[in-house]
C-alpha cells in the first residue's frame, strides 16, 4: 500500500462516521446512496465496510432507519439522524475546527498559532 | 422488480459472505446479509453490472472483518484491521464502543404471540384474543389495513369457529326412524305385504349443513389471513410503519 493511501487510511478512520452522521444532517438517505456518496467521495475504499459502521451508529443511536417501499423493488432502508447523532456531530465538528486549526498551524504553510 | 440474487456471480458472492461470516452471531449475520442484498438490488436497479458492484463493494472476508471491528470483542471475531493499516478497509473505527444492541427488530416474539393469541387467545377465557389484537395494532410489521384484516377475520380466532362448529353440528344432527305399514293384497284375509319406510330429520334441516360449511370457509379464510400476516412480518422482511 501506498504510504499515501495509509495516511488516508487512517484519516478516514476516525473521521468517517461523522462524515455518515453529516451527510444525514440536513436529510433521510437511501443506505444505497448514502455508500455511494462516501465511496464517490473517495472517503472509503470498499462500500461493503460501511454497512458495520452504519449497523453501529444505529446500535448507539446515533442514526434510526425507517423503511420506505419502493414501487420497483423490495423496501428500502432509509437512514436519519437522532437527536444524539446531532448532538454528537456538533460536538465533532467543534473539536475538528480546533484540531484543523492547530494541525494548519503546525504543517508547512500554515498559519502559527 | 430487481433482484440480484439469481446472478451466479452474486450467488457465489453472498455465498462466500455467509461462509465468512459464520463466525459473527447469527442476528448480526443477518443484518450484513440484508444490508449487502438490498445494496445489490439498488445497483442492479440503476443498471450497473453486478461484477462492477461487487468489486465497489469489497470482498466478504473484508466486510466481516469490519463488522468484528465494529461490533467489538462480543461477536468474539478478532477486529482485523485494526491496529494494523486497516488495509482497505478504512472504517475501522479504533473508538468504537464495544456496547452491541440487538439490531433492527424483525419478526419479535410479540408479533409472533399477537398472531397465535389471534387464533387461540379466545381460549383463555376471550381476553388472549383481545391481547392478540392489542399486541397486533401495536406491532409496526403491518400496514394498517393488514391489522383491520387480522382483527375482522376472524374475531375470537378458533374459539369462534369451535362454537359455530357446535352450533351447526347440533343443527344437523340426524334423527333417523323407521315406519312400517301393512297393506293387505287381494282379497281381506289374504296375504298381507308390508313396507317400511326410513325417514331421517333434522332439528333444523336448513341450518346445518350451511352453517357448517361457512365454518369451515371462515376457518380457511383465518387461517389464511394469519399465514399471510406471518408471510408479510417475516425477518429480513422490511417494517411498515412509514410505508
Amino acid at each position: 500500500m501506498a504510504l499515501s493511501e495509509t495516511m488516508l487510511t487512517q484519516l478516514r478512520r476516525g473521521t468517517l462516521e461523522y462524515c455518515v452522521l453529516g451527510l444525514l444532517r440536513s436529510s433521510e438517505r437511501y443506505a444505497f446512496d448514502l455508500v455511494r456518496e462516501l465511496s464517490d467521495r473517495d472517503l472509503v475504499a470498499s462500500e461493503g465496510t460501511v454497512y458495520p459502521l452504519l449497523t453501529r451508529l444505529r446500535k448507539d443511536e446515533l442514526v434510526d432507519t425507517t423503511w420506505h417501499e419502493s414501487p420497483s423493488g423490495p423496501p428500502r432502508r432509509y437512514y436519519r439522524l437522532t437527536p444524539a447523532g446531532e448532538a454528537r456531530l456538533t460536538q465533532f465538528t467543534r473539536e475538528w475546527t480546533r484540531f484543523r486549526a492547530t494541525v494548519d498551524s503546525i504543517l508547512p504553510g500554515g498559519e502559527p498559532r | 422488480m430487481t433482484r440480484t440474487t439469481d446472478d451466479p456471480v452474486v450467488t457465489d458472492y453472498l455465498a462466500r459472505l455467509r461462509r465468512a461470516g459464520s463466525r459473527l452471531r447469527p442476528d448480526e449475520l443477518e443484518d450484513l446479509w440484508a444490508s449487502v442484498t438490498e445494496h445489490l438490488d439498488a445497483a442492479a436497479e440503476r443498471g450497473e453490472p453486478a461484477q462492477v458492484a461487487l468489486a465497489r463493494l469489497g470482498t466478504p472476508e473484508e466486510i466481516v472483518a469490519a463488522y468484528a471491528g465494529e461490533a467489538g470483542p462480543m461477536t468474539g471475531v478478532p477486529a482485523a484491521g485494526q491496529g494494523t493499516d486497516g488495509a482497505g478497509s478504512g472504517t475501522a473505527w479504533a473508538g468504537a464502543p464495544a456496547a452491541y444492541a440487538h439490531p433492527e427488530p424483525r419478526l419479535t416474539g410479540r408479533d409472533i404471540a399477537a398472531l397465535v393469541l389471534l387464533q387461540g387467545g379466545g381460549f383463555l377465557c376471550g381476553v388472549g384474543w383481545l391481547v392478540g389484537a392489542v399486541l397486533l395494532w401495536m406491532s409496526d410489521r403491518w400496514k394498517w389495513w393488514e391489522k383491520l384484516l387480522g382483527t375482522l377475520v376472524v374475531p375470537g380466532g378458533l374459539v369462534t369457529f369451535a362454537g359455530l362448529g357446535l352450533v351447526a353440528v347440533s343443527s344437523a344432527s340426524m334423527e333417523t326412524y323407521e315406519t312400517c305399514s301393512v297393506t293387505p293384497v287381494g282379497e281381506p284375509g289374504g296375504p298381507v305385504a308390508d313396507s317400511c319406510m326410513t325417514t331421517t330429520t333434522s332439528a333444523s334441516p336448513d341450518l346445518g349443513l350451511p352453517l357448517l360449511l361457512l365454518t369451515f370457509l371462515l376457518l380457511g379464510l383465518s387461517f389464511a389471513v394469519t399465514a399471510y400476516l406471518a408471510w408479510r412480518a417475516r425477518p429480513g422482511r422490511a417494517g411498515s410503519a412509514t410505508a
